[in-house]
């Protein structure tokens, strides 16, 4: 009997809310654990070979199957339950909600991951944009309630959209399974688009520099993993070769990496590198060869363990100095070498530098794509982007640039630990990609060979030069004191302006109440018919405006 | 970043050197594919590129960090 790794985790929450102290923390870092175990025995094939179904239910008319465990699902959930345990090392003295939030919100992304009906994917999916939202404001600070609920509005359009999506498509093709979709026009559409909402695709990524970097210092990690990347998931089960998916992703690759070098805030900047980096995902996913699916999923596998990684570094330097912008840090390196370090390893890993990670799995994605010359270009050229900011701008800024301006030290053990599990994961991924490792759980066979000397050189020539050009203008990337306009620009605004129009409206109305029984308690007669309890100054409005609709819909 | 003066720089340059020798001697024995050095100025070119279109950008886009607090009227 296969047991949901999923629920395992959304359980182990909730008992962990009953905990305390000691047997807290062992329970917190026992749940991805078991998961985890879960997973590997699955793989040695203690539960049948794969793939198969199970946990079936009977709804309504329909039959719900909660797992379906395949090869395009055993690498997202290896890579979310792997981050999981390094994650919830570097949190282990977070805030109990915080703490039961992210363990529910990592199984039901493990849900997701899992199901093989619409219905069921459909309950998950909001279960993690609820869960992640009770993440973001768990630090409880008046900025992360406000980004919270941005964040909230964005994933319930999205959400919106995707239940009419599924609807329809119920609707028009009487089946509920959760694969490739049937084309057919709206229905496939409007679940497009719910889900790339999640996938924070450009023009609907702003909610994630919005609200990623409002989250506390140990939410903001699990925030990195789940959300985007089980989008990813997604369009690869459902979307395959769909050509749209590879020009946004390509646009989307490019679109981070401008952003970020205007970005003065450190984990802001790293949200940027987020949408940049599934742009790589969502392009290799949009291509659909064999090839591409592969580098895609390879590429969610490594940059979910260093994109955590990174954010851990950005982290620490916030739980220290408390301080989070380029403006107010500097020179830091004095103090906490060994952050630095190990942060530079997540650098190196999203920089595609050999023997790192991103090495691996990046180029898979791009040597995928050299069919379509415009959608190669602009990833090679984001490559260049993405060594420059997380590699270089961030640190220099965050440990050089200048004398130290804060007092700093390294941070608490746990946080240090729960960086080495992932440096050195994503070492020895970059190092040994392994036909029994990361290669041999990709969804394919992988007919690829990352370290072929032109390969290795022309990313190291690349690499490198770029760092020349970084040193030259270095001075153009210090921080400064701005915040940068995202497409959020127009909801924001209009949002304020609308609730001004709101306020201006309900106090005119008020008005309007008081001086019309002013004027009505003049005429004792009409007074008798107890005029107050209709609301005077509503009536009058609701009365005129009807008048004035019929009077226009009878003239046209 | 103290360490990148001097000696270390020209560690830099002399990696940078080795690089371009063996992507040379690569491509005339045809085991790679690119014009050599091609990776070298694409790298340096649009990091370059990259900076001031950004920055070209930016001048219309970042705004003073209570750029939002000036439109809220309410709460």
């Amino acid at each position: 009997m296969w047991v949901h790794p999923g629920l395992i985790a959304i359980a182990g929450a909730l008992i962990l809310f009953l905990l305390r102290g000691k047997i807290e923390k062992i329970v917190f870092v026992a749940i991805p654990l078991t998961s985890l175990s879960v997973l590997i025995l699955t793989t040695l094939g203690y539960f049948g070979n794969l793939p198969f179904e199970t946990l079936r239910f009977n709804f309504l008319d329909f039959t719900l199957t909660l797992a379906r465990v395949d090869r395009l699902a055993m690498p997202f959930a290896y890579v979310f339950s792997i981050v999981a345990v390094a994650m919830n090392v570097y949190a282990l003295n977070s805030k109990k909600y915080e703490k039961v939030s992210a363990m529910i919100y990592f199984g039901s992304a493990l849900g997701v991951i899992f199901a093989k009906d619409l219905f069921t994917f459909y309950v998950f999916w909001e279960l993690m944009a609820v869960a992640s939202l009770f993440v973001i404001w768990s630090r409880g600070a008046k900025k992360s309630l406000e980004a919270g609920f941005r964040y909230a509005l964005w994933h319930l359009t999205g959400g919106a959209f995707l239940i009419a999506g599924i609807a329809l498509y119920i609707t028009q093709t009487g089946s509920i399974e959760f694969s490739l979709f049937e084309k057919n026009g709206l229905p496939y559409y409007l679940i497009l688009l719910g889900v790339i909402v999640n996938a924070a695709v450009p023009p609907l990524h702003a909610w994630l520099p919005d609200a990623y970097p409002e989250a506390s210092v140990t939410g903001a990690i699990y925030l990195t993993a789940f959300t985007t990347k089980s989008a990813v998931y997604t369009l690869a089960r459902g979307f395959a070769g769909d050509e749209i998916l590879m020009y946004l992703g390509a646009v989307m690759a490019m679109y981070g990496v401008v952003f970020a070098v205007l970005e003065n805030d450190g984990r802001r900047l790293l949200s940027y590198h987020i949408v940049s980096q599934v742009g790589y995902m969502v392009a290799g996913v949009g291509i659909g060869t064999a090839l591409a699916i592969n580098g895609a999923v390879s590429h969610a596998f490594t940059h979910i363990l260093y994109k955590a990684l990174l954010f851990m570094g950005m982290g620490a330097v916030i739980e220290v100095t408390g301080r989070s912008k380029f403006t107010e840090l500097g020179g830091l390196y004095r103090y906490m070498p060994i952050t630095f370090w190990l942060y530079m390893i997540g650098a190196f890993s999203i920089s595609a530098f050999p023997l790192f990670s991103g090495f691996v799995s990046k180029n898979m994605t791009v040597y995928a794509s050299h069919e379509f010359l415009a959608v190669w270009l602009l990833l090679e050229a984001s490559s260049i982007g993405t060594f420059l900011h997380t590699g270089l701008k961030l640190p220099w800024n965050v440990w050089f640039a200048r004398d130290p301006v804060i007092e700093a030290r390294e941070p608490p053990k746990n946080m240090i630990a729960g960086m080495a599990i992932l440096a050195v994961l994503n070492v020895f991924i970059g190092i040994y990609p392994g036909y029994e490792m990361l290669y041999g759980i990709l969804p394919y066979e992988v007919k690829y060979e990352p370290y072929e000397i032109g390969k290795v050189i022309a990313m190291s020539q690349l690499l490198l030069f770029t760092f020349f050009a970084f040193w030259i203008l270095r001075e153009k990337l210090r921080g400064e004191e701005k915040i940068v306009l995202d497409t959020d620009w127009l909801p924001r605004i209009a949002g304020s302006y609308l609730l001004h129009a709101i306020q201006r409206i309900s106090e005119v109305s008020k008005n309007l109440d008081r001086d019309v029984l002013v004027f009505s308690s003049k005429f004792k007669r009409i007074g008798r018919i107890k005029f107050r309890e209709v609301s005077a100054g509503y009536g009058l409005v609701i009365t005129i405006a009807l008048f004035v609709f019929y009077l226009l819909l009878f003239m046209t | 970043m103290s360490y990148l003066d001097g000696k270390n720089m020209k560690f830099l340059y002399a990696l940078a050197g080795v690089l371009f020798v063996i992507d040379a001697a690569g491509y005339f024995l045809h085991l790679t594919e690119s014009f050599p050095g091609f990776w070298a100025v694409f790298g340096f070119a649009g990091c370059v590129i990259l900076i001031y279109f950004s920055k070209f950008i930016g001048r219309f886009i970042t705004k003073k960090e209570d750029y939002y607090d000036r439109f809220r009227k309410v709460g």
